[in-house]
């Protein structure tokens, strides 16, 4: 499913922020990506997300070596993604609902009607977010945005879920239910990682780690203890 | 309709921008159309100043007064205008013979007291009352050099070397309008392309996130081209209120000007269509160049 070979990755400034990464997860798994800050976490899961590519190394995903894909096949890979990234990056003058709406509607949904739109009420009914569906995003809370940044990654039923952080600003009843929803997703198939400073979670839902350590993936463990 | 509702993000975000482009864009277009009307109008003006003649031409005090149908059919033919020819090219052209007694008579009517003066040289009034054919109408330009040739003829005058003078400031007023038009479409395109790239930035961020979601180069594309054709299509508008309410103002103005320019045309209210087209296809072009969807990744 996802296959890291050695990605390396450096920005203008020459400093490492990926050195030597291997990883390998299988469709199905569930893993967190911890590490202290600037550790390359958000690095690793942009380039996951085929947001950068890798200064070095190679990269594939579902199979498809992303250094050679077509733009086709890349847009198929990306519509089979949900990532949901540390900035949220909603667009700020549509609404709650048509900034959700446009991310299925990518995914191959032509129009928002009937299981689609059911679709999207489901989702942001189990993430609180019913009573703004009609508010524009830049009227939300940080919290509030994060949870429509999860609803706009989770309602295209992505094979592979990419979090950065999602649950950085969340009180505790929205971080369990956005981790139910996660687990889930999860449970129905899709790979998901998520990158998080949160150890409760890590320790609750126990999981395994990549731990990374000033760009290297230090070690990776069964069940961590983070 | 998620990417159309995008395209209308420039108006949220930077509403007194499209704004005044939209003006901007119907101002110059009524300016372009009220060029092409008048630039088009000169045409069959200048056309026939070039062509339409009145020729004077002397006939000799020395002609007998039997020869006078001679010469007469001698001009007919040289301009291509004769009687018994009616399907000859020049058959509108009216050639006439104007005697003595009738120039005395138009003198007359206009000066009595020249007219009885002249009246009472008696015989001697043939030596200075002038005898002429007057050949009016789209002659050739080698028609007054072919009268010129005639036996019997003194001098021949042509109203073409007077609006020599006229045609000559036409064509200028017409080549400085296509100057204009040029000028004009120039600016109209290189503000709608700066305005395409303001747009693009705007819509930067929202572009990210649509090519990481799989979007396709034309869903990345549309909102920008949309954006790029409201505006196109809202200054077409305007434009094309300002031609269906100002244009008969304007070309009743322009044709009092002088009694040549009345025969301009007047412009069709109906063209007012035409802009709101024309807006919108210029809007879609400079978008096309201007708008930019790339982004980072």
């Amino acid at each position: 499913m996802i296959h890291l070979s050695s990605v390396t990755k450096w920005y203008h400034n020459q400093v490492r922020v990926l050195d030597q990464v291997n990883l390998d997860l299988k469709k199905g798994e569930f893993i967190y990506v911890i590490g202290g800050s600037g550790a390359g976490k958000t690095s690793l899961l942009r380039i996951l997300a085929t947001e950068e590519a890798p200064s070095q190394g190679s990269i594939s995903l579902f199979g498809y070596n992303l250094a050679t894909v077509s733009p086709s096949t890349l847009r198929a890979i990306r519509q089979s993604v949900g990532y949901v990234p540390q900035n949220v990056r909603l667009i700020p003058d549509l609404s709650v609902f048509d900034n959700v709406a446009l991310s299925l509607s990518l995914a191959g949904h032509r129009s928002i009607r009937g299981e689609a739109k059911t679709r999207i009420e489901e989702v942001l009914g189990r993430l609180h977010l019913v009573q703004k569906r009609d508010k524009l995003a830049n009227t939300l809370s940080g919290g509030e945005a994060q949870r429509v940044a999860i609803a706009r990654a989770l309602v295209r039923q992505p094979q592979l879920i990419i979090g950065d952080e999602p649950t950085g600003a969340q009180d505790k009843e929205n971080t369990w239910s956005m981790m139910d929803l996660l687990m889930k997703n999860n449970i129905n198939g899709a790979t998901c990682v998520i990158a998080t400073h949160d150890r409760e979670i890590v320790r609750r839902v126990r999981k395994r780690c990549a731990v990374l350590t000033a760009g290297r993936l230090g070690f990776e463990e069964a069940m961590c203890t983070y | 309709m998620y990417v159309l509702k995008l395209a209308l993000r420039p108006w949220r975000l930077s509403t007194l921008s499209q704004i005044f482009s939209s003006v901007a864009v119907g101002f110059l277009m009524l300016l372009a159309g009220f060029l092409i009307w008048l630039q088009a109008g000169l045409n069959p003006i200048v056309h026939r100043l070039q062509r339409e003649q009145v020729i004077t031409a002397f006939i000799d005090a020395s002609v007998e007064a039997k020869d006078e149908s001679r010469i007469l059919d001698s001009i007919r033919e040289q301009v291509g205008a004769h009687p018994t020819s009616d399907a000859m090219p020049g058959a509108s052209t009216d050639v006439k013979l104007v005697a003595p007694a009738e120039f005395i008579k138009d003198l007359d009517a206009q000066y009595p007291e020249l007219s009885k003066e002249i009246q009472s040289m008696g015989s001697e009034m043939d030596q200075i009352v002038p005898r002429y054919v007057s050949v009016s109408g789209l002659l050739p330009d080698s028609a007054a050099d072919a009268i010129k040739g005639i036996p019997g003829i003194q001098i021949v005058d042509s109203s073409k070397d007077r609006h020599k003078t006229i045609v000559g400031a036409l064509k200028a007023v017409k080549w400085v309008t296509q100057i204009l038009i040029i000028g004009l479409a120039v600016a109209l395109m290189t503000g709608l392309v700066q305005l395409a790239r303001l747009n693009s930035a705007l819509h930067r961020d929202a572009l990210g996130m649509m090519r990481q979601w799989g979007a396709t180069q034309l869903q990345l594309r549309l909102p920008g081209l949309f954006s790029g054709m409201s505006v196109g299509l809202t200054g077409g508008a305007l434009a094309a209120v300002g031609w269906f309410f100002g244009v008969t103002w304007f070309a009743i103005h322009v044709r009092a000007f002088s009694p040549l320019l009345a025969g301009l045309q007047m412009p069709s209210a109906m063209m007012s269509v035409s802009f709101m087209f024309a807006g919108a296809a210029i809007g879609l072009m400079a978008s096309v160049f201007g708008f930019t969807s790339e982004t980072r990744g």
